[in-house]
């Protein structure tokens, strides 16, 4: 990445100084973690064979009431919802599985699938999850978007 | 999820902490000013009562925010860990507002320098009330109601 264009950088808005510091004590809650495999015509047995590995859900492609309008890719997922687990533990626990299978997931990509890695989180009117650096480091080890994903319903 | 809507008012920022941190010394320490501090106690922003000492930075989008940062914070890293050493709590802030069906993306690229810098590095999320939010909580639903169907 090279120098960021001047007019790409914003004013500060007033509430930030305090946005970024006010939830620190606030986890999120209720949170999830995803390795979601995504292509319009996926197969989800294909998936399973060339990642080695069991999914937790999977999605044939075609529309869904549970699904936006236009979101009809097939999914392939592997994840955590121990909900006894916090965010970082289900981070390991997911990066634990999904690592020795990095090459794999390259190669998914390479083909044409879309591969992230979700985080899913309630944060009520504000929270913040906090990924050890060591756990940052897996993730971009994957050489994978990071997907964040909040809700906001009331605790 | 192409329709989805990224977070607003996204920034990013540099956040020291300590119980005990005084903001002065960790500006002659770093050499650097700082964008936002607050002493420990009372008067603390932080529900912990720590002291702060920050920088932060806000551009149109993910990429461009953490590189600005990184810009102002990367000569900065050994000092930090000195820092981190004393017991200082040292990390990377990703902060914007969420309303519904709002997410954010992270490249594999901007992981990768958030990770050659080695600090942790924290997600806050803060709700647009529902008074200010603009769109529909429901838009996403199709509007003949046909998720209701079966």
């Amino acid at each position: 990445m090279g120098g960021v264009p001047r007019d790409h950088v914003t004013a500060i808005d007033e509430d930030t100084s305090v946005r970024y510091l006010k939830y620190s004590h606030l986890p999120w809650v209720l949170s999830d973690v995803e390795l979601v495999v995504s292509k319009d015509d996926l197969n989800p047995q294909e998936v399973t064979e060339r990642l080695g590995l069991t999914p937790t859900g999977t999605r044939l492609p075609g529309p869904s009431r549970w699904e936006p309008p236009g979101e009809e890719a097939g999914l392939w997922l592997f994840g955590c919802a121990d909900r006894d687990l916090s965010l970082a533990e289900q981070l390991n626990r997911v990066l634990d599985a999904v690592e020795p299978r990095v090459e794999s997931l390259q190669g998914l990509l390479s083909d044409g699938f879309d591969v992230t890695l979700k985080l899913v989180g309630n944060v009520g009117r504000g929270a913040m999850t906090k990924l050890p650096e060591h756990a940052v480091a897996r993730v971009a080890a994957l050489g994978i978007p990071l997907d964040v994903s909040v809700s906001s319903s009331a605790r | 999820m192409k329709h989805r809507t990224t977070w607003q008012s996204l920034s990013t920022a540099l956040v020291i902490s300590k119980d005990d941190l005084a903001p002065e010394r960790v500006t002659r320490q770093l050499g650097v000013d700082p964008d936002f501090t607050c002493e420990s106690g009372e008067n603390s922003v932080l529900d912990s009562g720590d002291g702060c000492w920050s920088l932060v930075c806000a551009a149109v989008d993910i990429t461009a925010s953490v590189e600005t940062l990184l810009q102002r914070v990367s000569p900065l890293a050994e000092k930090l860990v000195e820092l981190e050493d004393s017991g200082c709590d040292v990390r990377i802030d990703i902060s914007g507002r969420v309303d519904a069906g709002s997410h954010l993306s992270v490249p594999a690229s901007v992981l990768s320098r958030l990770a050659e810098l080695g600090f942790p590095v924290s997600l806050t999320a803060e709700t647009v009330p529902v008074d200010q939010y603009e769109g529909d909580f429901f838009d996403w639903l199709p509007e003949n109601g046909s998720h209701r169907a079966e």
